[in-house]
């Protein structure tokens, strides 16, 4: 009986925190659909007029491409550095691994803000300019150490002996790498792929600093705009980056690789 | 001139000398053991080999060509690995067709090689599996055929078996004699396995401490071992150190520990170089304390110590009566037990007495007999 009742309150205690985390979200979705002038809860009359607002404004639409394609670059340069680090990290010894690889997770435990000012100093005082490439440059350093620690996660559960079989089979070691080693950590580097993609786009703390007039980031824009506007424009915004992220967030669960990922290290050691 | 050489072949860890002057040479068609515990240089020799390790001297001819500075794409020899190493991205006719399509065969030549491939090893039908549906086994063979199709001019073998189920071991072994001589391959195995060093072995190397301590025919060096460690490792685990010494009554081992044993030295051996005298568990008998009777030459007063029940044998432990303090390892098939404290006579004959000279080398350490101080 008494492990039937834990059970149920087991139940209960999850529900809530499922709610406490959901409700918000739900809001916002609800409200983006007020005909309201101002964001107020529960609507009393219900309308798409704010999304034909959010999408008709300029500004908001120039934010998102600025957003999509700063995260598209940054989840590109990401992968290929990230993989390469992760491949020298588990692979080989050198001079310095353990202090480097301290150093990238440490960087997780930094405060972004800070990291935002300081990039904005870095940046102006050596001359390579804000805008785009600097958002870039930011948000790579963000992203960076998750791409290493999913890419790592992958390849410490790599057996090596199937790259020796590919050379013994007759292919050189490029084309074991590129036939062999890259399609079965693919799964991990799209996974990582996916994550630095939603960070590069979500990012607020860098890019408010780094950004310039001509490259403000959907996140930086909405912030922005409820400064001096209170509508249902910005839940509606809001509601189209969620289903976004869901989308991406789907996709990630069909590749199969977020429990490993978090598992960390799983697979044999060699 | 040989098929296969390796000369002089060295290899260091660090300060860890893995492989310390190891040379061989084998002819075509043969199949070579390499026997040896874990440790003692028998993987990193087969991968140097096959070019997944440069050795650091020595050099590796095959088939009258030296392809010590080689890459492993080059070798045209095909390995087989302890995790059998099947692309788990690819099915299995991809996985098959990979080195064929770096032969660059036609298609429809490739899906004839794949379809052969698979029926030599009986598993025909399993083109668009996965590695992973299917079993332990059948990966095994589709790694054995992957590895047979690129046709290789020499086949390595890296204790694919280990990772088998005792019964799945004994039938994957018979099968690769088999096909070993029917298509005549030349194999060297790595296993730490005697019972498979033996049975796979045309010839059989024993290795310890990255050198090779002996190199024969199975059955030879499994019946006449020149030195300790490779009758131990083969199994004769009794164990005593001494010389021999003339007497009347014939050949006689004077061990250190003080008991006195007839041998019968071969021609073959110089009497003085004799360090060590074996016996094989299996080949001493208990008998009735009643046959005091000196009716053997070597014939021992013993007390059970260690009964171990087996099944097929039963394995004792036994103190020899006396001063001396001798243990011996007693493998009975007779299926009579005798309890712990009983008293029995241990027998043997001259000829079961293996004489052993000192490893070459410095000692190896480990693994010693029961007898040896």
């Amino acid at each position: 009986m008494r492990r039937r009742l834990r059970g149920k309150g087991l139940a209960l205690y999850s529900l809530l925190i499922y709610a406490i985390l959901i409700t918000p979200i739900v809001i916002v979705v609800v409200v983006s659909f007020n005909a309201s002038e101002f964001v107020s809860f529960p609507p009393k009359a219900w309308s798409i007029l704010w999304y034909k607002r959010a999408l008709l404004n300029s500004e908001f639409i120039r934010a998102f491409s600025v957003s999509a394609s700063v995260a598209g670059i940054t989840t590109a340069v990401s992968l290929v550095v990230g993989t390469m680090a992760s491949l020298a990290f588990v692979r080989y010894r050198f001079f310095g691994k353990n202090i480097l690889r301290s150093l990238s997770v440490a960087r997780l435990a930094f405060p972004q803000v800070v990291l935002g000012l300081a990039l904005l100093q870095y940046f102006i005082n050596i001359g390579y300019g804000l805008g785009v490439k600097a958002l870039v440059l930011g948000h790579v350093v963000v992203t960076l150490p998750f791409v290493v620690q999913i890419v790592s996660a992958t390849l410490y559960g790599f057996d090596r002996s199937i790259e020796e079989a590919a050379r013994t089979l007759g292919a050189g070691p490029v084309r074991t790498f590129l036939r062999i080693t890259i399609p079965v950590i693919r799964p991990g580097v799209l996974t990582a792929g996916i994550f630095t993609f939603i960070l590069s786009f979500d990012n607020v703390g860098i890019s408010l600093f780094v950004a310039d007039a001509r490259s403000v980031t959907i996140p930086v824009r909405m912030f922005l705009y409820i400064q001096e506007n209170y509508d249902p424009s910005i839940a509606a915004i809001s509601t189209v980056l969620i289903a976004f992220a869901v989308v991406l967030v789907l996709i990630l669960a069909r590749l199969g690789t977020l429990d490993k990922v978090f598992r960390g290290r799983s697979g044999t050691y060699r | 001139m040989p098929y296969v050489e390796a000369a002089g072949l060295h290899k260091s860890f660090g300060a860890v000398h893995a492989v310390d002057d190891v040379s061989f040479t084998m002819e075509k068609g043969k199949f070579l053991a390499l026997l040896g515990p874990s440790g003692c240089g028998k993987t990193t020799t087969l991968r140097m080999i096959a070019g997944l390790s440069q050795p650091d001297a020595g050099a590796i001819r095959l088939d009258g060509r030296d392809i010590s500075l080689l890459g492993p794409e080059k070798r045209k020899i095909g390995m087989v690995f302890q995790t059998w190493a099947l692309f788990p991205h690819m099915s299995i006719h991809e996985n098959i067709a990979f080195g064929l399509r770096l032969q660059k065969l036609t298609k429809a030549q490739i899906k004839q090689r794949v379809v052969e491939a698979l029926e030599l090893v009986q598993l025909p039908g399993l083109e668009k599996r996965l590695p992973r549906q299917l079993s332990g086994g059948q990966q095994q063979r589709v790694a054995l055929t992957r590895a047979l199709a690129t046709r290789p001019k020499l086949m390595l073998f890296d204790e694919p078996l280990s990772n088998l189920d005792h019964k799945l071991r004994i039938e994957m072994r018979t099968e690769l004699k088999n096909l070993q001589r029917t298509l005549s391959l030349t194999c060297i195995h790595v296993t730490h396995d005697q019972g498979e060093a033996l049975s796979l072995g045309d010839h059989v190397a024993v290795m310890s401490a990255g050198k090779i301590l002996d190199l024969r025919e199975a059955d030879a060096l499994f019946n006449r071992p020149r030195v300790r460690f490779v009758a131990d490792f083969l199994g004769a685990t009794n164990i005593l150190r001494g010389h021999v010494i003339n007497e009347a009554a014939g050949d006689t081992f004077q061990a250190e520990s003080g008991i006195r044993i007839g041998v019968a030295v071969p021609d073959r051996i110089p009497p003085e170089s004799i360090r060590y005298a074996a016996i094989r568990p299996e080949k001493v008998a208990l008998r009735s304390t009643k046959l005091q009777a000196s009716e053997s030459v070597n014939a021992f007063p013993v007390r059970i110590a260690e009964v171990d029940y087996l099944g097929t044998v039963t394995r004792y432990i036994v103190d020899l009566e006396g001063p001396t303090g001798t243990k011996l390892t007693v493998s009975d098939s007779t299926g009579r037990i005798l309890a712990i404290g009983e008293e029995a006579l241990a027998t043997w004959t001259r000829e079961d007495v293996l004489l052993l000279q000192e490893d070459p080398g410095p000692v190896v350490e480990g693994g010693a007999g029961n007898g040896s101080p």
